[in-house]
């Protein structure tokens, strides 16, 4: 039985190049970091979340902004996207109202499901400038959760 | 040759069609297909390792989950295994046969689909205890196994075992392939009897000139009566498979024989397969000379008395078709054959086919299409030999994967509505454990091993008892299960058709969003609000109607199955009855499901 020899495979020009272009994708891989998609320079806090706790339904989300010096931000355009850490959900998208000292609250926000929400907070500040934070928002309550809950105490 | 090509087809072929048909006549059309998919591929696993770990946000979260699994249950209802033509792990493996040596046979033990089956069973436990779906960080992982996978296995072993026997989306696909409206199949199946050289399983050869460096060594050799170096290299080289002892042969069916007759199939030496256990074989006969060794793993000098052949030299002109044709030095493969060993001649069905086209490119008499087909016509044929995989009614194996794949169709879509949590919850607390992996997995081994096998054990034994059958209760139940892939598939469909639908416009910002990364803006700001392509009312109705529709195709299909074996109407009817019953129930089950709220979460339990 005769395997394939290096002779061999340096002939065959075809391989060559398969192998060419399957290091150039290696290579390319290595030389990439990673990429930013989370933009950050927003320090965001969520004061509360009406009803409490968080369940399927119409909700209000009330947030604190800050800068990432700590200061408050009361003058930036705030936008609120809720999304389920499954793919392919329709996200819930909202505006919010500047409430002064750095507090916003959604607008007809609402959880469309029960489970585990990303709440993603979007700024655009006066000078156009933009940021970006993302809170894990764990165990909205569905409606069985809601159901069950009846007769217990809250937790 | 003075074989003639065939005539324009009456039959309504793929090929014929004016684009479509030109492009897939094009020898490089798989490989264009698999080029574009191996690109999204390389984008899933850069984003998956180094994007932003939120699915939604992330091309690894999103085009496998959302769109691959919809777009693949979609085009086998409406066309076939068409991402298997255009499998990604494809290239990386086409590499693997260059470099590698490819030549060990797959263990006989596991030359069926058992350890698919296990490789299934853990996917999709993995899917829900690892929440495969909320990581695109995990799903690269996924992924770069499978690459790594198909390029071990096949550069280990001879032709698509990965594939064939390990690959469970390709089982995925075969099972549900069985009723998609096209078939990769002979034109005029007449022909095949009188074609002498069997390219479209063997593969067809070319001259090629002799490198300098060969001949040079060759000549050495040959000085010194060693064996000669080009008398060699062809079947090291040129040949898939350079093993000399061809598998499973010794089941020599003459050639231009038809398709192995219902009912006397279990005669291997009629038909012909592949030697996957579980079907019965005459092992012992064989002439190694005969052209029988057609439609197993090809191997068409690997003999040593045809290696001895070709060192000489000598053209072997074949006398006549039954011959088999001897590939002499100096021809070099330029068109693999069916590496899934599945002979033209004597292939029904979609049952492991890839849909990779070689066949069509290697027959050179243009006598192999991609026909349209009634969607069940394959569900006639259980007890006729398919080539390369046996009677479908035999296969235990092949049985227990339908089985599975069609609870795990109702289990996976239990695991993205409500109540499973609470059942969840109970569970652990009945257990006393609290890993959720653990709790899962004893799920899976209910939902998916013990249930069905409690429920098929008592639907084959009522089945016999009603009909007064005398197959055995595994003979029945293997004959049954092919009557509940339409359901099955329903549920499929609706569930993934579900993601897809309401998801599909995803992709767009998450694009836009991995390009701005990049410094590249798309369309301004990402559109975060695009989802769905259809309104949200649509959904459930549409559900149930997929569901419905597995539903009837199912019932008619477990009828027509009946009908065949038992004859009498009311015999059938009468052996019908407890898959009828296990069919309607899981349509309720389906639909029941489809009306429970939606929830996604990775449970803490405690
Ligand atoms: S069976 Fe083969 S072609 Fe199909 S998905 Fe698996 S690796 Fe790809
Ligand atoms: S070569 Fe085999 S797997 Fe490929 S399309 Fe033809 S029959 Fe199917
Ligand atoms: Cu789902």
């Amino acid at each position: 039985m005769v395997r394939l020899g290096l002779s061999e495979i340096t002939h065959n020009a075809r391989t060559l190049v398969v192998v060419l272009i399957a290091l150039s994708v290696a290579l390319v891989f290595s030389a990439c970091g990673p990429r930013a998609g989370e933009t950050g320079g927003l320090d965001v806090t969520i004061v509360s979340i009406s009803p409490e706790p968080a369940a399927v339904g119409d909700a209000e989300i009330t947030l604190q902004i800050r800068d990432m010096a700590g200061n408050l931000v009361s003058d930036a355009t705030i936008q609120v996207e809720g999304t389920m850490t499954h793919a392919g959900m329709q996200p819930v998208i909202v505006a919010t109202e500047a409430r002064g000292n750095g507090t916003y609250v959604t607008e007809d926000f609402r959880f469309t499901m029960g489970g585990d929400w990303v709440i993603i907070v979007r700024a655009t500040f006066a000078n156009g400038r933009t940021a970006e934070q993302r809170i894990d928002l764990k165990g909205v309550q569905g409606e069985m959760d809601m159901k069950s809950d009846k007769g217990k105490e809250g937790n | 040759m003075a074989v003639p090509r065939t005539q324009p087809s009456t039959q309504r072929d793929l090929l014929n069609l004016p684009v479509i048909g030109s492009f897939l006549r094009w020898k490089h059309a798989r490989t264009s297909m698999q080029a574009v998919l191996l690109a999204v591929s390389a984008l899933i696993l850069y984003d998956g390792f180094w994007g932003p770990q939120l699915a939604p946000k992330n091309l690894a979260g999103v085009l496998p989950w959302v769109h691959w699994r919809g777009l693949v249950v979609l085009a086998l209802l409406i066309a076939g295994n068409i991402f298997c033509m255009a499998c990604p792990f494809m290239l990386p493996r086409r590499l693997a046969k260059k470099l590698l040596p490819a030549n060990r046979r797959w263990p006989k033990v596991i030359r069926n689909k058992w350890l698919a089956l296990g490789v299934l069973l853990v996917f999709f436990w993995a899917y829900e205890a690892f929440d495969l779906w909320a990581s695109p960080w995990l799903t690269a992982w996924v992924a770069l196994t499978y690459f790594v996978a198909a390029f071990a296995i096949d550069g280990i072993f001879r032709g698509a075992a990965f594939c064939k026997y390990v690959c469970p989306i390709g089982q995925f696909h075969f099972v549900h392939g069985m009723v998609s409206p096209l078939e990769v199949k002979v034109r005029q199946p007449d022909l095949c009897g009188s074609c002498p050289t069997k390219d479209c399983i063997k593969g067809r050869y070319a001259q090629r000139p002799e490198p300098d460096v060969l001949r040079h060594s060759r000549e050495t050799n040959a000085a010194q009566d060693s064996p000669s170096l080009s008398a060699l290299s062809w079947s090291a080289k040129s040949h898939p498979h350079p093993d000399p002892l061809p598998q499973g042969r010794g089941s020599p069916p003459s050639l231009g024989e038809g398709i192995g007759v219902p009912g006397k199939s279990l005669d291997a030496t009629r038909g012909n397969s592949n030697s996957e256990p579980g079907i019965r074989h005459s092992r012992a006969s064989g002439n190694p000379s005969s052209a029988g060794r057609v439609g197993q793993e090809p191997a068409p000098t690997t003999s040593e008395s045809s290696h001895r052949e070709s060192k000489q030299s000598s053209i072997k002109e074949p006398k006549q078709a039954e011959r088999d044709i001897a590939i002499p030095a100096g021809l070099q493969l330029v068109q693999t054959g069916c590496e899934l060993w599945l002979f033209q001649e004597r292939k029904v069905g979609n049952m492991d086919c890839t849909f990779c086209l070689d066949c069509i490119q290697a027959c050179p008499y243009d006598n192999v299409g991609i026909q349209l087909r009634a969607p069940t016509s394959e569900f006639r044929k259980l007890d006729q030999l398919h080539s390369g995989v046996g009677a479908l009614a035999q296969r235990i194996d092949l049985a227990a994967l339908v089985y599975v794949l069609v609870f795990a169709a109702f289990v996976n879509a239990f695991g993205m509505v409500a109540p499973v949590y609470a059942l969840e919850q109970w569970l652990a607390g009945q257990l006393g454990v609290t890993s959720e992996p653990v709790v899962l997995g004893v799920l899976f081994i209910v939902g998916l091993v013990a249930l069905p096998f409690v429920l098929v054990t008592a639907a084959a034994w009522s089945s016999r008892a009603l009909s007064g059958s005398r197959e055995t209760l595994a003979a029945t139940a293997t004959r049954f299960s092919f009557a509940l892939i339409p359901i099955g598939f329903g549920m499929w469909l609706a569930h993934y058709g579900f993601h897809f639908l309401i998801g599909a416009l995803t992709a767009i910002p998450v694009t836009q969003s991995f390009l701005a990364d990049f410094g590249v803006i798309l369309l301004g700001a990402p559109q975060w609000e695009l989802a769905a392509i259809v309104p949200d009312s649509w959904l459930v109705p549409l559900e149930l109607l997929l569901l419905e529709l597995g539903m009837l195709v199912s019932l008619t299909v477990g009828y027509r199955i009946a009908r065949k074996q038992h004859g009498s109407m009311a015999r059938a009817i009468r052996a019908l009855l407890p898959w009828a019953v296990i069919i309607v129930l899981l349509f309720f089950t389906g639909a029941w499901m489809m009306t429970q709220p939606m929830e996604m979460r990775g449970i803490i339990l405690g």
